[in-house]
């Protein structure tokens, strides 16, 4: 399934035989639903997106729209109240829409793992995070305690954290965020999934920090072969580490391709603001210019297109309802006037 | 043992060791301080003994002489540290009217409060952890308010009626236990049980309520926090998230809640001790209360104090090893 | 709504209060509406079964279960409440004052409580009566001397809490006196604890002073209270064992009610400061509540 060691060789010969990597993971039109005080509302509306071996693909947007949710449902574990109302993903050919908790159980860690934002709230407290890691080996990947401690070592020192035994036995407090985050990659790809979740996993890091991790998440990609879901509101983040990218607002993909595409020649109004915003390109352009408007809360959104009301380029016909469409350089954009517009990117820094 | 070779393996030796020391020291002023308290009541209160010792027609004298052998002149300070002395020895000293050493009279009996008290405890640890987890994972539901409603009712009702109930019950009506009497553990260990059994339950009631309540918010509160999600998509069963990850940091306030219960499930024991007719500390404590007999009081109340600083340690330990991020700071 | 409605939103707990005040409307007037003298004795009628002229019985004295029953409310409920007194004046006056006072007078008061905390209630009452003599005062001394921990700890908790708020630091910044920054801004945010916790130390109280009646410490016949009718039920149990049933209920239902109170005022509100209201902070929180009353230093 995952090669821990793919060697040289691999991938030369995988070029031959096929002309792209398998696809790993395809979502369908997922849509969830909130239990709110008025009923139940529709935070996150036909997404679909998929995602090939090794392949990492970047979910942005602000927040609430529903980016988070999105991979939460992916995981399996969405927060009380929201439901999965519709749609499918498919993980190596197994529904996890349709999944019980048995059937959660024997998919995690095995085929997918998680990283989260704020690593220290995401680990026991009162464990040593050696012993997590441990537990995890032993637990789901079946090895004896002594074989698992062995392992989990290593795997620490996989990703870089000095003194591997002596981090095992420090507790979450006692370790830096980055160290933190490495710990949980580490929990995350102990058993060697396929995919990887990460939801906001730089957001809490320092500059230096957050590309040290982004760089060991690339080298996962490279080595492991590892598909990775990257969930962000930072674009420089997603630039450096994804191929394609997918944009969210509220609650529905309004722009997915290649991530130099996108970023260079953006398709859809909101993605070419969102770059004016968080992507800086270089020192001149540092100026910080905002959306007017703001992002429209749960039930608030419009029929037709959601993003119009603060669209600079709306018309009457952005009123009624829309689906994907074709984009060029092989993505897709929802957008009815994206053909007409010339669009501004931004550089690749 | 597993903790110590864990902590040589780890190279941390020293820490438990430091921390048995911050313990004791906290712990030195609290027993001297409950001791002083022990000895101050009894010590300072009028006592006429050595007149009612005397007798009708006790002379100023003889009276004099009778204080004097029972060194009942000396300055309290002195007294006070002679006695601790003595007691740290083993020596309580000796009734005034029985002339039966203190020491010998608390160890026939005490075992009996003792044996209550830890059956008392067992089940109001099994009742309180069942019941605070099963509320807590079924929270809103007919289940979390029917513990809930119980543990009102366990903590409102008094332990002495509660018992007389039982007796009627439980030993009368049906002849489920017996209702009165001891059986030493030589002749038959389910002897033993039997006849402590309903004594331990009627402790145990309110305890198990505290402990249920305290259990029951701390773990609701920590299924709430973010490492819940943190271990659940790692794909562990639920039986292993709540019991080896959320459990370990809820159960604390529960642990602590023990501790503070130690000294009334002792002192509830002589409640039992009168509605079961067992032959322990709290029948003579009674009497020797009536009598003035304060050498067999102030035994008994150190002993007791001794079980429940023992219990505190115990706990304080078991509060370390569950939550090593306050121990450590 | 009315303040009464605010207070009592459910049914259950207007029950409770009700409750409440029957049982103290019987405590004060107890005397007057029984039925027959509790003290009277009818010879021949000893353990006399429910009837028109005895509704719950006699005792083995031949005396009135249910005018018994009704004046046992003024000795039971009154000496619980004197005891929760002192407590009260025994443990929240220090209780406030030790986060303000010097270090180490703090530490002496805190290990105080917590020698206090480790003897065993009873034996400790046993004790003062061993010394001072087996009577009501001494009783219910005792008793309020082992509720003074509880007082203590919770209304220091409460006033770390406060204490370390801006408000207060503001205070003594703009130069009020210790005492001042106390009376004016502290005690106004305590008493509502205060009261709260009262209620439900009265519940324990009532255990308390019942349980040792029960012993046949701190008190004396003939005047009964609940506990040491029991304590007579008991022995008689053989002969009559419904008799039991009632001076326990009427503990049982006086403590409940109690509690249901005072339980109502903790369920809304958040759990920090409020849980310490249910049981004493533990050890560590306390630790952690005097380390971030230390910032601002009032020395």
């Amino acid at each position: 399934m995952s090669g821990s060691l793919p060697g040289p060789g691999l991938s030369a010969s995988r070029e031959s035989l096929e002309p792209r990597p398998e696809l790993v993971l395809r979502v369908r039109g997922l849509s969830v639903e909130v239990a709110t005080a008025s009923g139940r509302i529709e935070a996150v509306r036909g997404v679909g997106f998929e995602l090939r071996r090794g392949e990492a693909i970047g979910l942005v947007g602000e927040s609430g729209s529903g980016k988070t949710l999105t991979c939460r449902a992916v995981l399996g574990a969405l927060p009380a109240g929201c439901v999965l109302s519709g749609g499918t993903i498919e993980l190596d050919g197994v529904d996890l829409a349709a999944l019980d908790r048995s059937g959660w159980t024997s998919v995690r860690s095995t085929r997918v793992g998680a990283v989260f934002q704020d690593p220290a709230s995401y680990l026991n407290p009162s464990l040593p995070v050696g012993e997590q890691l441990a537990e995890v080996i032993r637990v789901k990947g079946g090895k004896r305690r002594a074989a698992a401690r062995g392992r989990a070592l290593e795997l620490l020192a996989t990703m870089h954290l000095h003194r591997p035994a002596h981090v095992y036995q420090q507790i979450p407090a006692e370790l830096s965020g980055g160290m933190l985050q490495r710990v949980m990659i580490a929990i995350a790809v102990a058993c060697d999934p396929v995919l990887l979740v990460a939801d906001e996993a730089t957001t809490a890091l320092d500059l230096t920090t957050q590309r040290e991790v982004i760089d060991l998440l690339s080298e996962l990609r490279e080595r492991l072969g590892l598909a990775v879901v990257f969930v962000s509101h930072d674009l420089a983040a997603v630039a450096e580490l994804c191929d394609r990218v997918a944009v969210f607002y509220a609650g529905e993909v309004v722009e997915i391709g290649d991530t130099v595409s996108v970023i260079s020649a953006p398709s859809h109004p909101y993605t070419e603001a969102l770059l004016r915003v968080g992507f800086l390109g270089s020192e001149e352009e540092a100026a910080l210019e905002v959306i007017p408007g703001r992002h429209p809360r749960l039930g608030e959104a419009s029929a037709g297109c959601r993003f119009a009301p603060r669209c600079a380029h709306r018309r009457e016909s952005c009123s009624r309802p829309l689906g994907l469409t074709p984009a060029p350089a092989g993505g897709r954009v929802r957008c009815l006037r994206s053909p007409e517009l010339a669009l501004v990117g931004a550089e690749l820094g | 043992m597993a903790v110590l070779a864990l902590s040589l393996r780890q190279g941390r030796i020293s820490a438990p060791f430091r921390w048995l020391g911050a313990e004791i020291l906290r712990f030195v002023p609290v027993v001297l301080l409950s001791t002083l308290i022990t000895f101050g009541i009894t010590a300072l209160a009028p006592d006429d003994t050595a007149a009612q010792i005397a007798g009708q027609g006790g002379t100023p004298a003889q009276i004099a002489a009778i204080n004097h052998r029972l060194g009942l002149d000396r300055s309290f300070p002195d007294r006070y540290a002679s006695w601790l002395w003595h007691a740290l020895h083993g020596n309580l000293g000796v009734s005034y009217f029985t002339q039966i050493p203190v020491t010998a009279s608390i160890e026939q009996r005490f075992p009996v409060d003792l044996s209550i008290a830890l059956f008392a405890l067992l089940f109001s640890v099994v009742g309180g952890v069942v019941g605070g987890l099963l509320a807590a994972t079924h929270p809103g539901g007919l289940l979390d308010r029917s513990i809930t409603a119980l543990g009102s009712i366990a903590l409102a009702i008094p332990e002495f009626w509660l018992a007389i109930l039982l007796v009627i019950f439980l030993a009368v009506k049906i002849r489920l236990f017996p209702a009165t009497g001891y059986v030493t553990t030589s002749s038959s260990l389910v002897d033993w049980a039997r006849h402590l059994v309903l004594a331990s339950v009627t402790l145990a009631a309110p305890v198990a309520a505290v402990i249920a309540r305290q259990l029951r918010i701390s773990t609701l509160n920590e299924l709430d926090e973010n490492y819940v999600t943190g271990v659940l998509v790692r794909g562990f069963s639920g039986r292993r998230i709540l019991f080896k990850h959320v459990l370990r940091n809820s159960a604390a306030p529960a642990v602590a809640t023990i501790g503070i219960s130690m000294p009334s499930l002792l002192g509830g024991a002589v409640i039992a001790e009168t509605v079961f007719a067992l032959p322990g500390v709290g029948q003579l404590a009674i009497d020797s209360a009536q009598a003035h007999d304060i050498p067999v009081i102030q035994g008994i109340l150190l002993v007791t104090i001794g079980v429940v600083l023992l219990s505190n340690l115990t706990v304080d330990a078991l509060l370390g090893w569950l939550r090593p991020g306050v121990r450590r700071s | 709504m009315s303040l009464l409605g605010r207070a009592l939103p459910t049914a259950y707990l207007r029950l409770a209060a009700g409750v409440v005040v029957f049982m103290f409307a019987l405590a004060a007037f107890g005397g007057l509406i029984a039925p027959r003298n509790p003290l009277a004795q009818g010879a021949g009628d000893a353990f006399a079964g429910s009837s028109w002229a005895h509704p719950l019985g006699t005792d083995f004295l031949g005396r009135d279960t249910l005018s018994r029953l009704i004046t046992g409310a003024r000795p039971s409920l009154l000496s619980a409440a004197v005891a929760v007194a002192i407590g009260l004046l025994g443990g929240a006056i220090p209780g406030m004052a030790s986060v303000f006072l010097a270090r180490r007078v703090e530490y002496v008061l805190m290990r105080a409580v917590d020698a206090l905390m480790t003897i065993p209630p009873i034996i400790f009452a046993i004790a003062v009566v061993a010394g001072f003599g087996n009577g009501l005062d001494q009783a219910v001394i005792a008793i309020g001397i082992l509720l003074v921990p509880r007082f203590f700890r919770i209304v220091r908790a409460e006033t770390l809490t406060f204490a370390s708020a801006q408000y207060v630091e503001a205070a003594t910044l703009l130069g009020a006196s210790k005492t001042d920054v106390l009376r004016r801004h502290v005690w106004r945010k305590v008493l509502p604890t205060l009261a709260v916790i009262s209620a439900s130390t009265m519940g324990y109280a009532v255990l308390g002073i019942s349980g040792l009646a029960f012993l046949g410490l701190g008190e004396l016949a003939p005047a009964a209270s609940w506990g040491s009718m029991l304590s007579t039920d008991l022995t008689y149990l053989y002969q009559a064992p419904w008799a039991a049933i009632w001076p326990g209920l009427a503990i049982f239902v006086t403590v409940w009610a109690l509690n249901a109170l005072s339980d109502s005022v903790h369920r809304g509100a958040p759990l920090s400061g409020r849980a310490a209201a249910v049981e004493p902070a533990s050890p560590e929180e306390e630790e952690e509540l005097t380390e971030r009353a230390r910032v601002p230093q009032y020395v």
